[in-house]
């Protein structure tokens, strides 16, 4: 090629080249163009609400219900962990739109992005009140919701809890856990009797009176019996009492050896357990309806302390049969063993309502509860402070209670699954084994 | 404060669906819009390279989004929303659930709250901005 034809050659291809640019066609009407975009938070923040004294409408309020139910309100919304509680002295006055109004502005000021106004009527002996919550976020401080109650005045503080229920359910679309029970052992001049008392702590009341040894309470699901271990006639029988109703204490299991470690399923129709009629201590199956006893575990190990997962499908319990006691599940029929924990002496597994994750208690020199994914991964130590065991977990898998010896003697605590905010719950006795009940129906 | 005060539909709908217009045959905007750790985050590229317009929708509605007591971390709810020229925001739907429908809510009602979004920039041709807007909850529930 000579160099003429070169730069022919180029120039045509410069043109060509720029013709696109020179007479490009308008660009296509684009339609639309999708894009990604990400946030993160981390808020968790809790949610600031104003609780006021309730308002007196109507009756004489001489128990001081108005401040008190304000007051145990607060409190259930603090242990929850999902409230910071800002309450104010002196009621608001009944029939004041504008104090009202005014009030919430001052609150609303201060951070606050929820309020609650009870206005309470007392009537002979009963006690009605209508709980108001407000958005104080909103400028115009727009009503969230109303709702009614009515309870006799003994219900003082179950009527308070239920309102406070409510209101995390407006909050979280999953009620509260303050209207729960705890059944525990006490230590009593001697015996070891078992006790019920308000999730707080408040009215415990006993429900055995055999002087003897009475261990290891669980709740049925329907909250209307506690099934434990006695020794009432001399041997380790299993019982079951109805703390709410007249009615005789049961007899679930008096066989030869042991009979312990009682746990409803979640239909409450069955109840797992360990007797040592066969030789060893095993896990058996009652079903309640029929008496028939079920056995799951054929090993010449110990097995023992059965307990269900939420979906009534598995069981998770321990043996030593691989050496020293440790966790295993199972599934409702006895098939399908696995371990999942490694290490050495684990006991009183508890499965989570939420069905993630297993506490149980370990120990190493001394005994701490721990917690592990149900499939086994992330063992994790949740309390070092004395010694502390058989945890239990509130209902809606938020909150666990224990006992421990760190302030010298038993107590209970309660803590969050993390095993942040340790603190008593059961105030004043030498407690342990606590035993949390689902929401009172 | 989580009740909701605009009448929002969770889910798809076939509605939106079959009204969405079809995708140019040329590639689409890649994924933009990555998140570290807390607040919000965007990068353009592609089809839409208006960094500064994305950190203003960002910014506005996270702004608007009340993580819901109770979260979980790992929760993360997808809301798809169509940008008008004007900034005006319409067909939000969640278009993947968290599984939760109040975190779901609290997620699609940022989204609605935050309209109107400023205009879309002029150096841009299209008619609408399709944003897939992910909310993931990083703390401790």
């Amino acid at each position: 090629m000579t160099i003429r034809r070169i730069l022919l050659v180029g120039l045509c291809l410069m043109v060509v080249g720029l013709v696109p640019v020179l007479t490009r066609p308008p660009a296509p009407r684009a339609q639309g163009v999708d894009v990604f975009l990400n946030v993160t938070g981390g808020g968790a923040k809790k949610l600031n609400i104003a609780i006021p004294e309730f308002t007196l409408m109507g009756g004489a309020d001489s128990a001081g219900a108005a401040k008190s139910l304000a007051n145990i309100i607060g409190a259930d919304l603090n242990f929850s962990g999902l409230f910071q509680v800002a309450s104010a002295t002196g009621p608001v006055p009944r029939n004041n739109p504008e104090a009202l109004r005014k009030l919430w502005s001052d609150f609303a000021a201060a951070g606050a992005h929820a309020g609650l106004h009870g206005l309470l009527t007392v009537r002979g002996d009963r006690l009605e009140v209508e709980a108001r919550l407000y958005d104080l976020t909103s400028p115009e401080q727009r009503p969230i919701a109303a709702k009614k109650f009515d309870l006799s005045s003994s219900q003082m503080r179950r009527l308070a809890h239920l309102i406070a229920d409510d209101v995390v359910l407006q909050f979280t679309g999953q009620p509260g856990i303050a209207d729960t029970k705890l059944a525990f052992t006490r230590a009593t001049g001697g015996a070891k009797e078992i006790y019920v008392a308000d999730y707080d702590g408040a009215s415990p009341a006993p429900v055995t009176r055999n002087g003897s040894v009475n261990l290891s309470p669980v709740w049925s699901p329907d909250v209307r019996s506690v099934a434990f271990t006695s020794f009432s006639r001399g041997y380790p029988d299993l019982y079951r009492a109805f703390p709410f109703e007249r009615r005789p204490e049961q007899v679930l299991a008096a066989f030869a050896g042991i009979n312990t470690s009682p746990a409803f399923s979640p239909d409450g129709q069955r109840v797992a357990l360990t007797l040592s009629k066969d030789g060893n201590p095993e896990i058996y199956v009652l079903t309640l309806g029929t008496g028939a006893f079920r056995r799951l575990t054929r090993h010449p190990a110990i097995d023992t302390e059965p307990n269900w997962a939420p979906d009534g499908r598995q069981l998770v319990f321990i043996s030593d049969r691989g050496g020293g006691p440790r966790l295993f599940v199972m599934d409702a029929e006895g098939g399908n063993l696995r371990q999942i924990t490694e290490g050495n002496h684990h006991t009183q597994p508890r499965w989570s309502p939420r069905g993630d994750v297993i506490a149980f208690t370990a120990r190493e020199g001394g005994f701490n509860i721990w917690a592990v994914n149900a499939d086994g991964t992330n063992a994790r130590r949740l309390t070092e402070t004395g010694d502390n065991q058989s945890a239990t977990w509130s209902p809606d898998g938020r909150h666990l209670a224990f006992q421990t010896s760190r302030l010298g003697g038993w107590q209970i605590f309660a803590m969050f699954p993390d095993g942040s905010q340790q603190a008593p719950l059961i105030r004043g006795g030498a407690d342990t084994s606590p035993s949390w009940s689902s929401r009172l129906p | 404060m989580m009740s909701p005060s605009l009448p929002v539909r969770i889910g798809p709908t076939t509605a939106s669906r079959e009204a969405a217009p079809p995708p140019p045959p040329t590639p689409l905007g890649r994924p933009t819009g990555v998140a570290q750790g807390t607040g919000a985050a965007a990068s353009a590229e592609g089809d839409f390279p208006f960094q500064w317009y994305l950190t203003a929708v960002q910014r506005k509605i996270y702004e608007q989004w009340t993580q819901p007591l109770g979260s979980t971390q790992g929760q993360k709810t997808v809301v798809v929303f169509e940008i008008a020229r004007n900034g005006e925001v319409g067909r939000a739907r969640v278009e993947k659930t968290s599984g939760d429908a109040t975190y779901d809510l609290a997620a699609l009602r940022a989204v609605t709250n935050a309209n109107p979004l400023p205009p879309l920039p002029e150096q841009f041709k299209g008619t609408m901005l399709r944003v897939h807007f992910g909310f993931e909850f990083t703390g401790r529930g």
